[in-house]
Formats: structure tokens, C-alpha cells, sequence
């Protein structure tokens, strides 16, 4: 079945060169460290060297004279990192939500539908900010504080998808032949609501990214770990003499962010083809 | 038209939606009490210890206050109690209570929020008509691309390069603040400078939603092409332009506040980030001030008083709504 998906989304133009970006990104990400070996925050050449001045630093070091393109190798990994936990937690927390609430219905459901609408009211990057902030920036906040503001249309997604699938004939069947709640939920129904699950994922996972990005910008980072938007927003003081320190990790955002939107459509074409015409 | 009938069912709407902020108002309190449960330190360390500035004989009223040595039903008594009655505390980094605090500087995030909006909803529209009337065509394609990018860009970044590009290196906007303080401007002179100080953070804020509406826009009115109505006009002659602007937009404007509506807190989310690069003196540059102060008790205010606003907001475009589609009751 993943072969066919992976062929499907091969064919589909946007989502292959969505899928090649991620996969350099990935790349990057994982082995970057080869070609730029070295501590991301060691000082070791003259401040805000631009791009290209001196080969030593391909990509010009920052106001403090670290070398930019180990920042953003190191800024790939953090970035993906949290991105994929993060959208791991929000699904996890929706599925769970949006199951027990479609499969129990009544006033579990109604329980946990105000709790969604709650959390949909809050804006959720303020929430996220107080998060952080009260419970003390690092990597492990940060992934936790997104996923949990970003769970709700997860569980939105998963409780209809529930409420049609529990009148099915086949989980009728299997509930007549003794099957628990438990196994009824995750064997029967919840492999049949995955494939929209799955496209808001990825677009989840692109959303994380830019919100890790801004929380990092605001100063609400790891201070251990050399991020995209750290970089940013320690750039960001002498943006108007140096915009390269700014300007390289937001493009890397951008593309990364525009790679997952892109797969996410393409998966989305893939997986609910009766929705593809539109 | 038949406006004026419908004044009586928006006031009893109001009357029950407003009903609905309260439990909002008594979700985002429950959170916040919770969050300060959990948070390291005990509830009076989060809110006035952090701030650094706090004297001991308040934190000890505020301890009193909070019954922090009675069971936790208690506490949470008295911490929903001030949360209703509005009493969001005292800030000690800025020397003022929360709630004037917040007032004064909502009224720029309003500005922001609306003028954002407003560019947001109106390109988005044009954009959205141009792409659905020339579906598959070359206006369409390079629109798309443009709405795929710009959905992409964050917009705290984006409100850099902007800085970098058209205040610093072509001059023409100002980059920072609302109004000159170097000077006292009156009257049209003091609105023209408002509004050039709003442009640059409007755009900014506006890129992401314009992207989104656009897409809206463009599945919405391509939907109605196809439909029943729109087949009746074309045969009483109407002619292309008239069926897209008259027939098809108007429709299409319904899905549009619906998305609006859900975006709100989203919005806000984005007022924040552009607030604090373009040093914007709303709510969202006050968050900042406090990230930075490490004034817990001003950013659980502001956490709820956003929610609020955003509720209250939201009852507004239902009304709205109801006036742009006669078939929805209020």
C-alpha cells in the first residue's frame, strides 16, 4: 500500500518536488555535520562576514562571528525534529479526543467538544507563548506547548470521520462477534479514518515549523540550541546592515514549510481521489 | 431593504450570544489555573516573583489572597472569583493594573487587526475572482504559485524583509512605531502618518489570510459556476461579468466569513509576531514586554482577554453573516 501511495505521489508534480526538498532537507539534517563539523555556537571568525567573502564560511558568519551555515544545518535538525514530534503529539491528543467523543458520543462527546472549542478560541500562539514561557523555554516545552495548541481540528477531523464509520455495516459485524470498545476503535474504525488524518499531519507539521520558528524569534527558544528562528532572532538587531542573517533561515522556513503543504496537497490528491476534481 | 426588520432579532441574538462569553471567560480562567498549578513554584512566585519587583507584603496579601494554604478547590474559589469580576491583578514591571494596561494598548491591535482584515478580504477577492474567472489559464497558474509561496512565508520574517526592503533600502515607509514621535501632528496630518505607519504591518499581517481567501474564493465561485442559479441568469442573458461579480461573488462571500470567523484567534496569534517586529504598540508588543519582564500575571491576562475578544468578535461576524444570507436565522 505505501509503494502505491509513494508512486502516486511521485506522478504528482508539486508533491514529487515537495517529497525532493524534504528528502534534502533531510539530509541536511541528518548528515550536515560532516561538512560543516563544529559547535554551531563557537565564535571562531570575524563578525557579519557576508556570503561568499571568505570560503571558510560559504555562508558569512553572524553578528557574533559564527559560522551561519553550521547554524543551519544545526537549525534543520531542531526545526524537523520538533516539527514531526510535535505534529506526532497534536495527533495523538486529536485521535484520542476525536475517537472517544465520535465513538462514545453523549456527554463524553459533549465533554470533549467544548474542550476543543475551548482551545480553538484561544489564540492559540498566545498559548502557546504562555506556555513556554512559564514552563521555561528548551526543546522539550516547545514540542509539547505546539502540540498541544494544535490538536483540536485533528479531533474535529477524527470525530466525524467516527460518527459515520461506528453505523457501519462492518463495525456492526464486529461488534456482534464480541469485539471490545478498545479493539472495535483501534482495529476496525480508526484505519478507516486515518488517510485524512494523515494529509492534516503533514500540514501540521509545516505549521509547527513556522510556529517553533516564531517562538524561538521571540526569544522563548532553547538558549542550548542553534534554531532557525533563533538565528533570526539574533539577527534581527541589524537586519538593515546584514540581511542574509535573517534572510538565509527564512528561506530555509519557506521552503521546508512549502515542501510539507505541498506533499500534504499531493497526499490529500492521493488518498481522497472523489475530492481531487475540485 | 429588509434590514431594518431584522434590527429586533440582532438584539435578541446579542442578548443570548453574549450569554456565551461566560463560559469561555470561566474555560480560559480554568486553564489558566492550571497552568500555574502546574508551572515550577508555587502560584504567587509565578505571578509577582518572576516579575522581580514585587515586595514582600504584597506577595504575602497575594498568598492570603490566593488561600494558598488551604486545599486546591479553594484556591481555585478565589482565583475564578477575581477572573470574573475582572480583577486580572497588578503589574509590577509596568506599574499598573492589568486590565488598563491591556485597554490602552487594544485599540492599535484593533486598527491593525481590521486594516489587515481588510486588505486581506478585498485582494483576496479580486485575486480569487480573477483565478476562478480564468481557471487553468496563465492568471490563474501565476496566481497560484503566488498563494502557494506566500502561504508559506512566515510572517514575522516576512515583516523583516519588508523592513529591510522598503523602509531601509527604498526609504518610503516607516518602519517601526505608530505614529512620528519627532513630531506633534494634528488633525489630517496626524491620520496620514497613522496610516503610513499602518501599511507596512497591514501588509505584512494581511499576506498569509490573502493567500487563504484567494484559494477560498477561487473553489467557492468555480462550485457555483456549475450551479442551478447561475445557469438560470446566463439564460435571461446576464452577461459574463455581471454573473462572476453579482451571482457567483456574492455566494462565495458567505464561505469567506465563515473562515474569517474560525481565523480570528489566528489573527491575533499573527498580531503578536508583527506587533513586536514592527515595535506596533498593541496587545501583541505588550506580550512581548512581558515575555521579556517575565511578567507572568500581565501574559495570563492578556491570554484572556485575547479569548474574550475573540469570542466577542466572532458573535459580530455572525451578524454580519445573517445580513449577507437572509436564510440564516440569528
Amino acid at each position: 500500500m505505501y509503494l502505491a501511495l509513494l508512486k502516486e505521489l511521485l506522478r504528482n508534480r508539486a508533491a514529487a518536488a515537495g517529497l525532493a526538498i524534504l528528502v534534502l532537507a533531510a539530509a541536511v539534517a541528518l548528515f550536515g555535520h560532516f561538512w560543516f563539523p563544529g559547535d554551531p555556537w563557537e565564535m571562531n571568525a570575524a563578525p557579519m562576514l557576508w556570503p561568499g567573502e571568505d570560503p571558510a564560511n560559504p555562508l558569512g558568519t553572524d553578528l557574533m562571528g559564527r559560522d551561519m551555515a553550521t547554524g543551519l544545518v544545526s537549525g534543520a535538525r531542531v526545526s524537523l525534529m520538533i516539527g514531526l514530534v510535535s505534529a506526532l503529539i497534536s495527533a495523538f491528543v486529536g485521535i484520542t479526543a476525536g475517537a472517544l467523543g465520535g465513538f462514545y458520543r453523549g456527554w463524553v462527546d459533549a465533554f470533549l467538544m467544548r474542550l476543543t472549542e475551548l482551545f480553538q478560541t484561544v489564540p492559540q500562539f498566545v498559548l502557546a507563548v504562555v506556555l513556554v514561557a512559564i514552563f521555561k523555554p528548551s526543546v522539550a516545552t516547545a514540542t509539547f506547548a505546539i502540540g498541544i495548541v494544535s490538536w483540536p481540528p485533528t479531533a474535529r477531523l477524527v470525530r466525524s470521520e467516527f460518527l459515520v464509520l461506528r453505523e457501519r455495516e462492518f463495525v456492526q459485524a464486529a461488534r456482534t462477534l464480541g469485539m471490545g470498545d478498545l479493539r472495535l476503535i483501534v482495529t476496525q474504525i480508526l484505519p478507516n479514518a486515518l488517510p485524512p488524518v494523515i494529509v492534516i499531519a503533514a500540514l501540521n507539521i509545516a505549521h509547527a515549523i513556522q510556529t517553533e520558528a516564531a517562538l524561538s524569534f521571540l526569544g522563548l527558544g532553547d538558549p542550548n540550541v542553534m534554531s532557525w528562528g533563533a538565528i533570526i532572532g539574533n539577527g534581527r538587531e541589524q537586519v538593515v546592515d546584514a540581511w542574509y542573517i535573517c534572510g538565509l533561515p527564512g528561506i530555509a522556513i519557506v521552503f521546508v514549510v512549502l515542501a510539507f503543504n505541498l506533499l500534504g496537497e499531493g497526499l490529500n490528491d492521493a488518498l481522497n481521489p472523489h475530492l481531487a476534481a475540485k | 431593504m429588509m434590514l431594518h426588520t431584522r434590527i429586533p432579532a440582532v438584539l435578541k441574538f446579542l442578548r443570548r450570544r453574549l450569554w456565551q462569553v461566560a463560559p469561555v471567560v470561566f474555560g480560559i480562567a480554568l486553564l489558566n489555573f492550571l497552568i500555574l498549578q502546574l508551572a515550577p513554584g508555587d502560584v504567587v512566585d509565578v505571578l509577582a516573583g518572576e516579575a522581580g519587583a514585587a515586595t514582600p507584603e504584597y506577595m504575602a496579601r497575594l498568598r492570603a489572597d490566593f488561600g494558598l494554604d488551604r486545599p486546591v478547590p479553594t484556591q481555585l474559589y478565589h482565583y475564578l472569583k477575581h477572573t470574573v469580576m475582572l480583577d486580572l491583578g497588578f503589574s509590577f514591571r509596568q506599574n499598573m493594573p492589568v486590565l488598563q494596561l491591556i485597554l490602552e494598548r487594544l485599540p492599535a491591535t484593533l486598527l491593525l487587526m481590521i486594516a489587515a482584515m481588510g486588505v486581506a478580504v478585498f485582494s483576496g477577492l479580486v485575486l480569487g475572482v480573477i483565478s476562478a474567472r480564468f481557471a487553468q489559464r496563465a492568471a490563474d497558474r501565476v496566481i497560484s504559485i503566488f498563494v502557494l509561496v506566500t502561504y508559506a512565508l512566515p510572517t514575522f520574517w516576512l515583516g523583516l524583509m519588508a523592513i529591510v526592503l522598503f523602509s531601509a533600502k527604498l526609504g518610503w515607509l516607516p518602519s517601526s512605531g505608530m505614529t512620528d514621535i519627532s513630531v506633534e501632528l494634528t488633525g489630517l496630518a496626524h491620520l496620514r502618518d497613522v496610516a503610513r505607519h499602518t501599511l507596512l504591518p497591514a501588509l505584512t499581517l494581511a499576506t498569509f489570510y490573502l493567500a487563504v481567501y484567494t484559494k477560498l474564493i477561487r473553489t467557492a465561485m468555480l462550485e457555483y459556476f456549475g450551479a442551478d442559479f447561475i445557469r438560470t441568469a446566463r439564460a435571461k442573458g446576464a452577461t459574463e461579468t455581471r454573473i462572476t461579480l453579482f451571482h457567483a461573488l456574492r455566494n462565495a462571500l458567505l464561505p469567506l466569513m465563515t473562515m474569517l470567523g474560525l481565523q480570528l484567534g489566528s489573527i491575533l496569534s499573527g498580531a503578536v509576531l508583527v506587533e513586536s517586529v514592527f515595535s506596533w504598540p498593541g496587545l501583541g508588543r505588550l506580550a512581548f514586554e512581558s515575555i521579556l519582564a517575565r511578567d507572568f500575571n500581565l501574559l495570563l491576562g492578556i491570554l484572556l482577554f485575547s479569548s474574550v475578544m475573540v469570542t466577542v468578535l466572532n458573535i459580530c461576524v455572525d451578524v454580519v453573516y445573517a445580513f449577507l444570507d437572509p436564510r440564516i436565522e440569528l
